[in-house]
């Protein structure tokens, strides 16, 4: 386990008062064993909890930007509580979904500004990671976005809660991510199409709920 | 609503009511246009402070005189002399556009100008660098308090004050719109040149707007210098190589040279390109396109002569539109 780079984000959802929130943990050690990440941000939105069998609650505005450097973007704030116990499952967004993309311009984590929009080609980078692989010496640049058809980048992920866990804790295992990745051949991607959907596909299969 | 059109200009308030024209496609009820954020607008288009080194503002690729483009300039330049790729589009009813570029690649006006604020060969600049400029200035922090309730600036109030003056770039007083208005007559020749537009033209740079919200390849082969594939490199998609955004056509007259890398310097050789030159048997040709234009040499010229009706000199010469004093 300890050779996985697990970015652990925590959901979790206190019954009655407690705050609710989602923790991004990240174990760095294990990480420099075979990549060095220099930059990794990306979009997770659209959080839906699902309680019991068919109801479920939406959180609002619900766009969140991680970012490695930046610890506060590490927990999310929630807006309203449930109770732990009712959980089935919660489902997000890896990236921010195409009517937010033809939005025009927009504030807060979706600002222009934080560096994870293309303006020759509006729209958000859904994913963006940046470092070197030791072992082959290369540096890669993977920046994965696009919502237009047939390249669309973002990825929905629903994940069903272990009752037997007290914590919602969702892993994103990025050295899972860019060990499928040959990066011999494909040391970056830097606009739309079909490598950033193929990368995409993998990147969806990486999270997990503990 | 007609004492307006003859000043050349519209208010906030006249955008959705020019007589026959579509809705426009921006949302003004999200950019709520007033003289102060018009004004605001303008004096950002005007600041050559928006470029890296202060050399170069957004007129000076998009000239009022020349609706808006950079006459004479194949492809434009930005600061240091730099070359771009492309001849600049016309800033003309901006607010009826789906999309911007010529590959389309910009999907909404609000978020447009990030472009050559931040391009290598335009103003090379941030737009973290242009917000410190503008929150610097106490003349600009009233300008945005005053428009948008808070007297920093942020991206989006930025983006926005922009877009209030170039949505005002409305062109509908040209002597074509006189003549549908009823208001002057079109002599013999511009009469036939305006039945040969509507047989040949008309169907892509579709009246009253005279362009459409659409690419299209118009069967121009590829440009030596750029290899620029237009909208394909936008979608990625095959069948979408060569196409280009379809241009207004209006104030046509004086937005030279043309085409998407300004080839062409004069109105009668893209005129000529259309009716002898095109390859009408070329595979990436508009469906459109295909059909023989058999223009002669009088039908050229009475051609011309009608898109010299689509020059809109209240637009072109609107002082307020030009350089704010």
């Amino acid at each position: 386990m300890n050779r996985i780079l697990c970015i652990i984000l925590c959901f979790w959802i206190h019954s009655a008062n407690a705050q609710r929130f989602i923790e991004i943990k990240l174990d760095k050690d294990s990480l420099q064993n075979e990549y060095t990440i220099h930059t990794l941000r990306f979009y997770l939105s659209k959080f839906r909890v699902h309680v019991f069998d068919d109801a479920w609650y939406d959180e609002e505005n619900s766009y969140h930007l991680i970012d490695l450097d930046d610890p506060d973007s590490w927990k999310i704030q929630l807006s309203k509580k449930i109770s732990k116990s009712s959980i089935d499952s919660i489902s997000f967004l890896i990236g921010i979904d195409s009517l937010t993309n033809v939005a025009g311009i927009l504030e807060g984590d979706l600002d222009p500004i934080k560096g994870m929009y293309w303006a020759w080609n509006s729209g958000y980078i859904n994913f963006k990671v940046e470092g070197e692989k030791r072992s082959i010496k290369a540096n890669f640049e993977y920046h994965l976005g696009g919502y237009l058809p047939p390249f669309a980048t973002v990825r929905q992920v629903k994940l069903a809660r272990n009752p037997k866990n007290r914590k919602l804790i969702i892993h994103l295992n990025l050295k899972q991510f860019l060990d499928q990745i040959e990066m011999g051949e494909l040391k970056e991607v830097m606009i739309p199409g079909p490598e950033a959907v193929a990368l995409s596909d993998k990147l969806s299969n990486c999270f997990s709920l503990e | 609503m007609l004492a307006s059109f003859n000043e050349g200009w519209l208010d906030d308030s006249q955008h959705a009511q020019i007589a026959d024209w579509p809705e426009p496609i921006y949302n003004f009820e999200q950019n709520p246009v007033t003289e102060e954020g018009f004004q605001l607008g303008r004096k950002l288009f005007y600041d050559p402070q928006l470029s890296r080194d202060n050399t170069i503002s957004c007129a000076n690729c998009h000239l009022q005189f020349t609706g808006f483009t950079h006459v004479d300039h194949a492809v434009s330049h930005g600061i240091e002399g730099r070359k771009g790729t492309r001849n600049s589009p016309v800033l003309i009813n901006l607010a009826w556009n789906s999309s911007f570029h010529w590959d389309g690649g910009v999907n909404h006006l609000d978020v447009q100008a990030i472009n050559p604020i931040q391009h290598f060969a335009e103003m090379d600049n941030s737009l973290e660098n242009v917000l410190h400029y503008v929150n610097d200035l106490r003349e600009y922090k009233s300008a945005f308090f005053n428009v948008f309730g808070d007297s920093t600036a942020s991206s989006q109030s930025l983006m926005r004050a922009i877009s209030q003056f170039t949505t005002s770039l409305v062109s509908s007083n040209s002597k074509y719109d006189q003549f549908i208005r009823g208001e002057t007559t079109f002599s013999k020749q511009e009469k036939k040149g305006l039945k040969l537009f509507k047989k040949h033209c008309n169907s892509c740079h579709t009246a009253p707007l005279f362009n459409s919200n659409d690419y299209a390849s118009n069967g121009l082969p590829i440009d030596s210098v750029y290899n620029d594939l237009g909208r394909y490199g936008i979608t990625k998609v095959g069948s979408d190589s060569l196409k280009f955004r379809i241009p207004t056509l209006r104030n046509i007259e004086h937005t030279y040279p043309y085409m998407h890398d300004g080839r062409f310097k004069k109105l009668r050789e893209v005129v000529q390109y259309y009716a002898e030159e095109l390859d009408r048997s070329n595979s990436y040709l508009s469906e459109k396109l295909k059909a023989d234009m058999k223009l002669s040499g009088n039908d050229q010229k009475d051609l011309i002569a009608f898109l010299c009706t689509l020059t809109d000199r209240t637009f072109l010469y609107n002082p307020r539109f030009g350089f704010p004093h």
